[in-house]
């Protein structure tokens, strides 16, 4: 594929594995080797067609004299972007070549860790295609023709109005419950296809669970970036708008870019965060701990470890939140077979002019 | 009056959802949180959810889902005491390993959790200076972090404790999963089979028909090919049995391993030697006692009042009258099952050489590893059950499948 040579910012080709693309990046400047020659020698070995396509474009762009900071900088789709705010947020630091590695690392176990939720997913969204199914084929294949049966005989025995509605109630309630389930498969379904796509997402963080491992790990990013650049002594307000780049949580990024411009006016980070309550309530403590000898940086790699530790906390949490779905779903099963023979007692109730 | 009945039970959930609305208390400051008339919103919202709930959904037939499912949200949500305390535990371990003042450390993060009214007490005795072991003493948190932390209350070794208990669930962590893993989707299998035997009951309905319209009964059909599996074998009520037999066996043999491991019965049983797990746990807590110079009785005293796992604690309290009488500590440990003889021999010379808490330590990862050989055995049995499960199915899909079919060539031959 030609490379395409105009002043335009070049589009990298959909589907490049950006993980792949930043950690070669990283490794090439950490280890100082020529970037164009390095990339389009990457490129050769790679198998991933359209991965080799962007790092040729990108080597193709350095030669031309342009810096990674601005081909990426230029960049619109949101995939690069990542990388992108990686190396500007490098390019901060004094050591860019080093710090960018250490925060392709970070980007990578983030990344991960998002992945894994794939794993803990996986039983909940089989337990619920199961009911689900079992649910239609029972309800499609036994109870509407024993309804029809029941709205016959009510016909024929002239019944008053509320059986009928009694009735079409017990479908409508079937119904609801048959699309609520069908909305959460469809959200299970989307995080299990792209977790990482749906970090961007502002209503990912407010399911229940998941979205709290979302925050927490958005918020150990946050921390050990910080960590990081306010080490290398980088001015407060530019790490803050760096790092504002680079989280996906959407009220933690708003915060931080109010928080960055508020650093430009010279207010110290405690003075910012002690009065947002968009920063969460540890976060705040451990940041701004007055009584405490640790250095902004060494504080900011504490609050990341400690998130850290509440996301891997809630990780080992699933297996005992997956023995309520095992046992809601043994329940769920017990109902949809009780539900025909509570419609044959209420059949028999009919016929013996019990109800009505 | 029904649709009066309907109308009424309808707005009290409507009403149930406003008040619960307007008593959400996450990411709301502590005071606003502990205020009283939040508390009683968040009572009366959950009462006219569940009453109202229960009475609407009787009209759907799903009154008791209904109940289910609001268990399951709030299970989901996460604001379970045990989930709680988990949380505040986290946040402990945190504040130790980084020296940070505990006390506003556990406000910020029950203020976070949005359960400040749960903790109300506990934030009270916090800001009343109360000691980090009566803090730990409040939370719910695993058996083993608890006799950590009592034991670090008397070593002063708090860090070394913690890095410990975080290093002993680490090791567990991968192969608890497959266990747990395995097990439950052997229970999503069995929920399959009721499934296929309803589908399947059917079809073969259909089938009677074909064999009926070639002048065949499916009993002919059977004996025809000779199956002669006894007529029991296949009634639904004792599959019906089996089936809650087996379903009910897992979810309870997980609910008891998740109480104290897979060597809880074990450790109840008096006669036999205690669980791989309670041993390994037991080693640990007195090798980092002796380590930091305690007696073994000052460490059995520790145990007993906080032990490690659920069954143990009648055979520590032995072990410690037994030292008490004036036995051999190992001697005791052996007799009350705690150690094998080989494990006594083994101790008894390490301690002639110095060598005490090294061994301890070392023998404590042996059993520890030993208990996670032994887990992963089970989930090997699980993925045979499994597979079992599978064949037969499909074997009895098909030779049934098969047969009527058979029948049909056999008859039109």
């Amino acid at each position: 594929m030609a490379v395409v040579m105009g002043n335009q910012p070049l589009d990298f080709e959909p589907g490049a594995n950006w993980d792949v693309i930043s950690d070669a990046l990283g490794r090439t400047v950490e280890a100082n080797l020529p970037l164009p020659t390095t990339l389009r020698a990457l490129a050769a070995d790679l198998d991933d067609r359209r991965t080799a396509s962007a790092l040729k474009r990108i080597a193709a762009r350095i030669e031309r004299g342009e810096s990674l900071d601005a081909i990426f900088s230029k960049e619109k789709s949101t995939k690069s972007r990542p990388v992108g705010q990686l190396l500007h947020a490098a390019s901060l630091t004094p050591q860019p070549s080093e710090t960018l590695n250490r925060f392709v690392t970070i980007m990578e176990d983030y990344t991960s860790n998002l992945r894994n939720l794939r794993t803990a997913l996986s039983y909940p969204f089989l337990c619920l295609t199961l009911a689900l199914f079992g649910a239609f084929v029972i309800s499609a294949g036994w109870l509407l023709p024993n309804a029809r049966d029941i709205v016959a005989m009510e016909e024929e025995l002239s019944l008053t109005q509320p059986v009928r509605l009694r009735i079409e109630l017990m479908w409508a309630g079937n119904l609801v419950s048959l699309l609520i389930g069908i909305l959460v498969w469809g959200i299970g379904l989307l995080i299990i296809l792209g977790p990482v796509r749906m970090s961007r997402c502002s209503l990912t963080y407010q399911l229940p669970m998941l979205g709290r491992y979302y925050a927490y790990l958005n918020l150990s990013l946050f921390a050990k970036v910080m960590a990081h650049l306010t080490q290398s002594g980088v001015e407060l307000s530019k790490a803050l708008e760096a790092v504002a780049g680079l989280v996906s949580y959407p009220r933690l990024r708003r915060a931080l870019k109010e928080a960055a411009a508020k650093a430009a006016e010279s207010a110290t980070f405690d003075e910012i965060v002690r009065t947002d309550q968009r920063f969460p309530a540890t976060l705040r403590t451990f940041v701004t701990q007055s009584g405490s000898k640790l250095s902004l940086s060494a504080r900011f790699l504490a609050a990341a470890d400690f998130f850290e530790d509440r996301a891997r906390a809630l990780w080992h949490a699933a297996p005992v939140l997956l023995m309520v779905f095992a046992i809601l779903g043994l329940i769920m099963l017990w109902m949809t077979y009780a539900i025909p023979l509570m419609m044959w007692i209420y059949w028999i109730q009919l016929l013996s002019g019990l109800a009505g | 009056m029904f649709y009066e009945k309907v109308a009424a039970m309808a707005g009290l959930c409507v009403l149930g959802l406003v008040l619960l609305d307007l008593s959400r208390t996450r990411n709301v400051p502590l005071s606003r949180q502990l205020s009283w008339g939040r508390v009683w919103l968040r009572i009366f919202g959950w009462a006219c959810l569940f009453v109202g709930g229960f009475f609407v959904g009787n009209v759907f037939l799903a009154g008791y889902s209904l109940v289910i499912i609001l268990v399951v949200a709030a299970a989901v949500s996460g604001r379970t005491p045990s989930w709680g305390g988990q949380e505040i535990w986290v946040t402990i371990a945190a504040g130790i390993r980084h020296q940070l003042p505990i006390p506003s450390l556990v406000e910020a993060a029950v203020e976070e959790s949005g359960q400040a009214a749960r903790y109300r007490q506990l934030l009270a005795r916090l800001r009343a200076g109360m000691p980090l072991e009566e803090l730990v003493r409040r939370l719910r948190i695993g058996r083993p972090e608890r006799t950590a932390l009592a034991l670090a209350t008397k070593t002063g070794r708090f860090d070394e404790a913690i890095e410990k208990a975080r290093e002993y669930r680490s090791a567990m962590w991968d192969v608890e999963e497959l266990f747990t893993g395995r097990m439950l989707l052997l229970l999503l299998l069995l929920q399959g089979v009721p499934a296929g035997a309803f589908m399947f009951a059917r079809i073969s309905g259909h089938f009677g028909l074909i064999l009926k319209d070639f002048g065949l009964d499916a009993q002919t059909a059977a004996t025809r090919f000779g199956l002669g599996v006894p007529a029991w074998f296949f009634s639904p009520g004792l599959l019906a049995y089996i089936w809650t037999a087996v379903s009910f066996g897992i979810v309870v043999g997980i609910l008891l391993y998740w109480l104290g491991g897979r060597g809880i019965l074990a450790d109840f049983w008096p006669w036999s030697r205690c669980s791989l797990r309670s041993r390994s746990l037991i080693l640990m807590t007195l090798g980092q006692g002796v380590r930091s110079g305690l007696s073994f009785t000052e460490i059995f005293d520790v145990l007993v009042n906080h032990p490690p796992t659920l069954g143990i604690r009648g055979r520590l309290l032995r072990t410690l009258e037994a030292m008490f009488r004036g036995d051999d500590p190992w001697d005791a440990m052996r007799k009350s099952g705690i150690l094998s003889p080989a494990d006594k021999d083994l101790l008894a010379a390490s301690q002639q050489l110095g060598e005490l808490p090294l061994s301890l330590e070392t023998l404590a990862r042996l059993h520890r590893d030993r208990y996670s050989a032994a887990l992963r055995w089970w989930a090997v049995i699980g993925y045979l059950a499994i597979v079992t499960l599978f064949v037969l199915g499909a074997m009895i899909a098909y030779a049934c499948c098969l047969g009527t079919l058979l029948a049909i060539i056999f008859c039109l031959m």
